[in-house]
Order: structure tokens, then sequence, then C-alpha cells
């Protein structure tokens, strides 16, 4: 209990108390907090326990980096796990606990992992829990027990999520000095910037804030250039934002946080030029025991006290291989810290730090290392000595120990992007190299400030004016930390806090013959947290570099991915959830189906009705009523799904004799004709009617699946195959309804409707088309079939889709007219021995198989023809359509089924073919189906096996012509 | 990421959809009253393409947009649109 509240300083609001819980105890931090400056307010030292040891562990971070205090918050279905408390906005009423423990984060049980650690080394899992095999999923269940981080919540999310798409010119990334004064550069020469920043309020976290900048003081000089941005019309400010990944394109996707309705929105910002100032992170210094709480970052110590006036000790000692670092021993020392102790790795220190901390009397200790922390459950002091000399080691009493290793860029995003990393000698760090993009067209990613591994104030302006005009910026000399060679210390030096990798798992690793960073990487799981390891990089390749006896640049490092930080799945599906998630497409008549209590069903993006259940009837009874009546009386039918494509234009005629296996040149205005369409290796694609309305006006249909993709095929014949033809194309699919009149009183049922054209059959045979007016509504009608009764299909606007629909359902009562669903309408289509793309044609079907032969015109080239001579497609094997029907009447055909001649033969038994779509047949009065069968023409009135080994049917079925009613097309002409 | 339609300009993505590769379709040079064997530059056109790491020409339809098929080169490396040609 350590931690304390300044009196005076930091970005509080000290009137403004909120209450708030953690491990179910109650506290109060200030507004202005996170929980984190809260909790450390509060002197919460044990915040969490490691993944793997169960080890205590307090907060190390200030920000995105923290490896330890990942907690869960909220409550229910709001229920985050593995959120950092660095990043919790404290707000009134806060609910948050520790996760990995149990029963609790002070006495955790699992904490004997760390008294078994050196029986559980690197690569543990993989070595010992591979024998016997056959044991695994046991010790897969134990393993997964015991492992796993936070708990999801179990109820659906209740928050709103919000999904924006924006271009910008220019995207800076980071807020702080740096990224400032980029846009503010190039206010001049760019139309549209987009700056974001993690925090609630711009300028940065790098600068202490007693800095000047320019002359000015730190904070005049951030709130002039924000009002500068602000004001000029050009740029969008995105504060509370992190950019988690880049992606191709120049894409960065953002997630900001919202207060209001919306809790999340995900921005994907397309840019054309990028600016990375995001930064760097500071790197801790390594000693045995580093995990005690207690151990922190100086810069995290630095930004509490300055931020939140939370100070993280009473008694610290300070742990440094460069001059940065003193300052926040400076600073604490101001607030009121008592500073035991500035270790310091470097033998020469320079005199002006020398000197404050004489005047501060500060004892100081150049030339020295800290062997290891002292504590049970928290830092109670280090043992010092100096660098080399083991022997003359010194107890220092302290609750605090900071360590301050010099600075890791945050290029993370610049990786994402495919660029490299160089080695820096000069500041021992990885900084993002500007050659990557040599030879590369668009990449428009350049850093600057500390993100490029310069941190003296006059480099960060200086580099953030030059990339912002296109420029690159020449790094000054500087001085450099002093490597620190690896303490021997039988206490465990943690490298990754969040997975429990130490300096000795690293070792170990290098032994077994792991070289690339890589390999190391996955196999001791260092930097695999969700902190995806960004206090552990340096530290890892400057470890796994002395391993080998390499130079660090020759290391390497292993390649951040996406995501920066965690995302909530929440955010990645946005809006598109629930309703949203697929849109449904409804038709003119949808209120009508729902008022007669349609059975409805997703058909694609469409909701069509599948039956019409009448009281009392099953879904079978009623679909056996439906298509019965089809064929008795009359039924209707709504249509409005099918795919409708408007061509105009004098060679429309051509385009079609290119796209269709049969000739069009020959259609007569007034009539229609069937297409088929093939795939340029000759498979069946799709098919459907096209109408000649006049000599150079033609209506097309297409199958309800493929409507988008006919289009796109259409418009490529047009454009790339045919570009001197004169056709214009337009979809017009959503600007008809359109519904389907079958059954032997089609005709007298249309003859009611009062048209004002002729319908008698002379006038409207089969495949043609009348345009006029029925029932006082302009009409388009075509006599085509999809039952194989006299049917038409009448196409009007859609705003008037649903007044014919009524119409025509009040005038059919005289008729025996009932609607009939999309399951009758299969029914129908079956009994006719009709094919459909996705049953039958399946994506390897050939005109041929379908019984299509005789429509291939010899006279003309179309897409798909040449492929059809390959002698695999024309064997006399290939599998072709044919109806089966149940030996035994009162049989059901099993669907899916295989087709084999004898079940008995030896395993692997030939399969000859398969059941394509089945159907209980009321024109028949039997099971009946359509098939693909090997041979199967030659084969009428052989009798086959329909096998369905998961249902363990085994079915006698007969092999016949598919067309089971009317073969001779007496019923659709007539 | 932003493909450049020759008509509408640099547009977002998910209005296009891929055409695949930009080949050119064999005029048909065989006799037009019997299937015929396939030839191999048909098998090439119909089955056969390269996986280059680079230039790639391709067709892109700019099909919630103004429709317009058009041949683009994409570095398939790191999906740079290289420059725009109209279909």
């Amino acid at each position: 209990m350590s931690g304390w509240r300044a009196a005076t300083g930091g970005r509080i609001d000290r009137a403004q108390p909120i209450e708030f819980s953690f491990n179910g105890r109650r506290f109060v931090g200030y507004e202005g907090d996170t929980l984190a400056s809260a909790l450390i307010a509060n002197g919460v030292d044990i915040l969490a326990r490691s993944f793997k040891y169960h080890r205590p562990r307090g907060l190390v971070a200030y920000g995105a980096d923290e490896p330890n205090a990942l907690v869960e918050v909220g409550e229910g279905a709001r229920r985050e796990p593995n959120v950092k408390a660095t990043q919790v906005r404290l707000v009134p009423g806060l609910v948050a606990r520790s996760q990995n423990c149990w029963p609790s984060v002070g006495f955790d049980l699992m904490a004997v992992n760390d008294l078994i650690a050196p029986l559980i080394p690197s690569g543990f899992y993989y070595k010992t829990f591979k024998w016997p095999v056959s044991a695994w999923p046991l010790y897969e269940k134990l393993i997964r027990g015991a492992a796993g981080m936070g708990r999801a919540p179990a109820e659906p999310d209740p928050d709103a999520y919000e999904t924006v798409h924006r271009h910008t010119h220019l995207l800076v990334i980071g807020a702080g000095v740096t990224g400032l004064a980029a846009a503010a550069a190039a206010l001049v020469h760019v139309e549209s910037i987009l700056i974001v920043d993690e925090q609630e309020a711009f300028g940065g976290l790098g600068t202490v804030e007693t800095a000047r900048v320019e002359g000015q003081p730190y904070g005049d000089w951030v709130a002039g250039v924000v009002a500068l941005l602000r004001t000029s019309g050009k740029v969008t400010l995105l504060p509370r934002s992190t950019a988690y990944g880049h992606y191709d394109g120049n894409r960065v996707c953002l997630i900001e946080e919202v207060s209001g309705p919306v809790r999340l929105r995900r921005w994907m910002v397309d840019a054309d030029r990028i600016i990375l100032a995001t930064g760097a992170f500071e790197r801790p210094l390594l000693f045995g025991a580093n995990d005690r709480p207690g151990v922190m970052l100086a810069s995290a110590a630095q930004a509490y006290l300055h931020r939140h006036a939370a100070v993280p000790g009473r008694r610290c000692v300070l742990y440094v291989n460069n001059d940065g670092g003193y300052e926040a021993a400076f600073d604490l020392h101001s607030a009121g810290v008592a500073i035991e102790a500035i270790v310091d790795a470097r033998a020469a220190v320079d005199d002006e730090r020398t000197a404050r901390c004489r005047a501060a009397g500060i004892r100081h200790l150049p030339g020295h290392m800290i062997a290891h922390s002292t504590g049970r459950r928290r830092v109670t002091g280090c043992v010092v000595h100096p660098v080399g000399q083991p022997a003359a080691a010194m107890s220092l009493p302290c609750d605090l120990i900071l360590t301050a290793g010099g600075w890791s860029p945050a290029a993370h995003l610049f990786t994402h992007a495919g660029g490299r990393l160089r080695h820096e000698e000069r500041i021992g760090a990885l900084v993002p190299d500007a050659q990557s993009w040599d030879g590369r067209v668009s990449t428009g990613m350049a850093a600057a400030g500390a993100c490029a591994g310069l941190f003296e104030m006059a480099d960060c302006l200086a580099s953030a004016r030059a990339v912002a005009a296109g420029n690159t910026y020449t790094l000054p000399s500087g001085a450099a930390p002093a490597p620190l060679a690896p303490v021997n210390t039988a206490a465990k030096q943690f490298v990754d806090l969040q997975n429990d990798v130490t300096a000795a798992d690293l070792g170990l690793a290098v032994r077994e013959g792991y070289r690339s960073i890589e390999h190391v990487k996955r196999y001791t799981t260092l930097g695999m947290g969700t902190d995806q390891g960004k206090l552990v990089g340096l530290n890892g390749v400057d470890l796994i570099a002395a391993a080998q006896g390499k130079p660090a640049a020759a290391i390497g490092n292993s390649r951040p991915r996406p995501p920066f930080s965690p995302v909530t799945f929440g955010a990645m599906a946005g809006p598109f959830v629930g309703a949203l998630f697929s849109p449904a497409r409804t038709t003119p008549m949808h209120g009508w189906h729902e008022e007669q209590g349609a059975v409805l069903a997703n058909v694609g993006s469409w909701r069509r009705p599948q039956l019409y259940r009448r009281p009392g009837e099953s879904e079978m009874e009623a679909v056996i009523r439906e298509a019965g009546n089809v064929r008795r009386h009359v039924g209707i039918t709504d249509v409005s799904t099918l795919g409708k494509i408007d061509l105009q234009g004098p060679d429309v005629s051509r385009l079609l004799d290119h796209v269709y296996i049969n000739g069009w040149s020959t259609l007569q205005p007034g009539r229609c004709r069937y297409g088929v369409m093939l795939r340029e290796d000759g498979a069946v694609m799709d098919d459907g009617t096209t109408t000649r309305l006049s000599a150079d006006r033609w209506f097309m249909t297409t199958t309800t699946g493929n409507a988008e993709r006919i289009l796109a095929h259409l418009e490529r014949a047009r454009q790339v195959d045919l570009p001197d033809l004169d056709v214009t194309i337009t979809p017009v699919t959503e600007q008809w309804g359109a519904m389907a009149i079958a059954g032997p009183r089609a005709r007298e049922l249309l003859a009611a409707l009062d048209p004002d054209f002729a319908v008698d059959n002379a006038a409207l045979p089969f495949m043609s088309v009348a345009e006029g007016r029925l029932a006082g509504i302009e009409a388009r009608v075509l006599r085509v079939s999809f039952s194989g009764e006299r049917a038409y299909e009448i196409y009007t606007a859609s705003g008037d889709a649903h007044a014919m629909w009524t119409t025509i359902a009040a005038a059919g009562d005289a008729f025996g007219l009932m609607p009939y669903g999309t399951e009758a309408m299969m029914t129908l289509r079956i009994e006719k021995g009709l094919f459909v793309p996705g049953f039958e044609a399946d994506g390897r079907t050939l005109p041929d198989d379908l019984g299509l032969g005789r429509m291939i015109s010899r006279k003309k080239e179309f897409i798909g023809r040449r492929s059809l001579g390959r002698p695999a497609f024309t064997a006399s094997d290939r599998k072709q359509l044919v109806g089966l029907m149940a030996v035994d009447r009162a049989q059901a055909i099993p669907r899916g089924a295989q087709i084999v001649r004898d079940p008995a033969m030896p395993v692997p038994v030939p399969l000859d073919g398969h059941v394509t779509s089945v159907t209980f047949s009321p024109a028949l009065d039997r099971w009946i189906a359509l098939a693909l069968v090997a041979g199967g023409r030659a084969a009428m009135g052989e009798t086959r096996i329909a096998a369905s080994p998961l249902t363990n049917e085994m079915v006698p079925v007969t092999i016949c012509n598919p067309v089971f009613i009317d073969p001779d097309g007496e019923r659709l002409r007539g | 990421m932003r493909i450049p339609c020759p008509c509408c300009g640099p547009r977002a993505m998910a209005e296009f959809s891929y055409g695949g590769a930009d080949l050119s379709r064999p005029v048909a040079s065989l006799p037009l009253d019997a299937p015929s064997a396939p030839d191999a530059e048909w098998n090439d056109y119909v089955y056969r393409r390269d996986n280059p790491a680079g230039a790639h020409r391709e067709l892109w339809f700019h099909a919630a947009g103004c429709r317009r098929w058009f041949v683009a080169r994409r570095d398939t490396r790191t999906n740079d649109f290289l420059s725009e040609a109209g279909a």
C-alpha cells in the first residue's frame, strides 16, 4: 500500500469524486482518472496474477504497453475481459475485477506453478504432453482448464457500434508535438487531414509538461496548434481514437471511443499519405525478480504524476542507462518522493546530472546495476552492486523501482504496411527504415519524431515538417545508452511479463537450436500476449543476440501484426448485426404474404413465401394442396425476385448469340425464347427467357440467385469481348414486380381481368408476349411456364404489383385460384423435369448432360462452345439428368442419396450418380426425384439403389424420363 | 484500398468485383458445324493462369458504380495499382 495522491497538480478535477469498485471493494477516484491511476492513488499494489506462474503483478506502464494489469470491466452482458486498466477511463459506478486468479488476486492457489517453475521451462507443453498420443484429449482438457484469460460475457452485447468510411489526403497518427507540427506544416498544401490520438487531450505523453516548445510553454504551444488546425476547415481531429491496423492500399482502421448512444465507432480510413507520429515506448531494464509489484517504467510514473497526481511510491530507486530517465527522479523528488538512489549502468555520467543529483541530495551510483529486487508480495528493496562486482553488493530499501532503458519507437503500423525496421546503434533500438518503400508506387507512410528514433524536441519538430513536405530528415548524432550485460542471478528475470517468459527461457530456446527470432517467439511465447510484446521487443532481441553471439542488428525483429491493441468484437461487427447482418430484400407483395401467414424463407438475399399453410395443415399437406391445385385449377405465385434486364440497341441479338448456346437472330418481335448460358469451361451457368418486345428492345429474365452475376457477365461480354456492339444493358429487377398464374384455368382468369389485348391461344401462344392494360394497370404478359401448365408471367411496375396481385386474388375465387410458394413451385418443376442452377446444374454439368444437346447452335460462336468438344465432355458415361421413381410407391427417396447398383458390393462401392431434387408428386401420387446418373439416358427402366448412409436408407428406384408429366407439352401449349 | 476506375476515379474496393487475369479470348478458328477437340491455345485460355509476383494485368468490374469493365495493372506483392487502362 504505497501509492498516494499528491495534494496538487494533475489534470484531475478534485471537485468531482468518482466512486468505483475493484475486486468488490469500493474506492474513490476523480474525474480525469483512469482505472490505473485511481488504483495507484488508492494504494492498490496487486492488480493481477501472471499467466503461467500466477505471480502477483502490479502496474508497469501508462498506456497500451501495459503487460500486467488486465482486468474484467463491467457486469453481465457488458462484462469485457482482458482490458488494460491503463486504458479504462474512470466513470461513476465502474466495476472492475482481477482475472486469472482463484480464489482471489491476493491469495491464488495456482501460484504453486511458481514453485515448480524449474519443472516447466519453455516448450514444456510441447515436450511433455506428446506421449502417449491417445492421452492428448485428456491433457488438453486439463491444460485448457488451467489456462485462459478472462471470461467472455454470456449474453448478447447490448451496446451499439458504428462503422464509418473516410478518405483523407493525409492521415497523421499521433497528436503529440511531432504529429501536431506535421499536421500544421501540411495545412499549406494538403486538402484534407485527419489527425488521431489515443488520448482524450492532444499533446502527447512523451513530453515533460514543464518543457518549452519553440520558446513557448508546452501547453500554450499545443493549444495554439490545435486551435490552428481546428479553424483551418481542412482538419478532422479525432481524440480517444486508436489506429489499430494498416491494411492494403493505405487503409488504416481506427477505433474511436464515443460517449452517447454509440459505444465505439470503427473508422476505415483510406489515406493518400500517412505520417506516423506514434512516439515510442520506454524500454524496461532487466534484473532479478523484476516483476514484483512496485517495479515500473520511469516515464509511466512521471505520466501518472503529471496527469493524475497519482504517485506510485514513497521511497524510490531509479535504474537508468541514459540521461533521459533522470527527469522522472527529479520530478518525483519535487512531488515529495524520497529518492533512495539513482543507479546508472553507465560508468561516465555528464556533469550536469551529477550536479543536479548532488543539489537535490540524491545518492548517485554511476557504474552500478540492480541485481534483483527484494520483498514478498511487493517490492521492499533491491540489491545493487557495481557492474562486474557482484561481491560488492549492498541493499537499498525502497517501495518503488523505476527503470529507464531508453526508447523503442512505436513503429507497429509501419511493419503492418510491410515496412522493415532497421537497428540503429545510436539509440540501440529499431527504427522504421525509410528505404522500405523503394521501388514501390504508393506507400505514403513516413515516420517522424520519436517513432523515427528522434528524441530531442528540435529533431521532432524538424522531422515532422520535413515529412509533411514529403522530404526525409537526416538523423543527427547523439549519445547511445550503454548496452547491459544480462544479470546472472537465480531469481527469474522477466522479459515478457504478460506471458511469463524469462531471460533463461530465451537462452534455453537458443541452446535447443532455435535461431530465427520468429521461431524463438513462437516456442517461448515471447511477445505473444495481448500487449503484443510492446515492452518486450528490444530486450528479447538483445538477449537472443547475446545467446547467439551476434550483434542485435543481425537478429532482426519479430513482425508485429494488427491489431496494435485489442479490438472488441462488437466494434468489428459494427451495426451489421441482427436484422442488419444481411438485410432482406422483399417483393412488392410481401405485405400480402405476411397477412396470409405465409411461411417465409431466405432465398439468396430475398424473403420469399415457401408455402401458405391453412389451419390444421402440415407443411407437406400445404405443398401438395398448392401444387395439386395448379394442375387442376390455377395458382398464383410471386416471381418478382427473378433477375430482370432490359436490353436495347440494334445489336442485342448478336450479344445474345454470344452468351446463349442457342440462336437469337430469328426471334421475331412479340416472341420469347428460352436460353441457356455457359461458362467458358462449358458448364451450365444460368437459364431464363428473353423476350423481343420490338426490333431493338429486349427483356431478359435470369434465375433469382444469379441476377447480379448475369448482369456482370453481360456487361463483360459487351465491353470486353464485343466492344463494337451497340447495346445498352439496364438492370430492372427492382423496377418490375412479377407474378405467375399457372394452371388449366389460367387463361380464363386472365381473360376475366379485362385485358385490352387478346389472350386466346392464337393471339397469345406459348412463348409470346403481350403488352397493354390488365385490370386497368399497365402490364407485360409473358406466356411462359415453369410448371408445365398453361401459364402467364404478369409484369407490372413495382408500385402497381401489389394492386395487380390483390385484384387477381379477388378475381381468382371463381376459378379455384390459390397462391403457391416456392416449395410447390419446386414440386411442379421437378414433375416437369426442369433443372435449376445449384441443384442439377452444379457447375460441372454440361448442356448435353441436362438433355439440352439439341439446343446448341452449330452456326455461331458462343461462350463455352469450344470447351464442349473436350474428350471428357463427350464421354458416354457422363452423369446425365434422369428421373427416378421409388419402386415401392409409398417409399420416399432420400435427399442427396448416392445412386449405386448394389450396396452389397465390396467397399468402395462404385457410385453411379446422385439425387439432385426430391419431391412427393401429387400428380403421380408417389415420390419422384431428379438425379444425375452415369450413362443414365441409356438405362431407362433399370433399377438402382438410392443409398443414404447418413440416414441408413436403401431405396430401390427405377430410372425414367425426367419429364414426369405431359412429355409432349400439350398442357403447356394448349 | 481504393481502385482506380477509368470512369469514376479512385473508389473504395467494396464497389468492385474482380474479373481475373486479362486474357484475350481466342477467336473462333475452328469450324462451327461440329464441336471439335479444343486446341492448346483454348486450353491455356480456360484453365492455365500465371501467378506472377509483381505486375499483373487483370480485369475489374465497377459493379456498384458505373458498371465499367476495365483493365488494371496491380503489383500482386503490394496491391499497388500501377497504371490505368480502359477496357
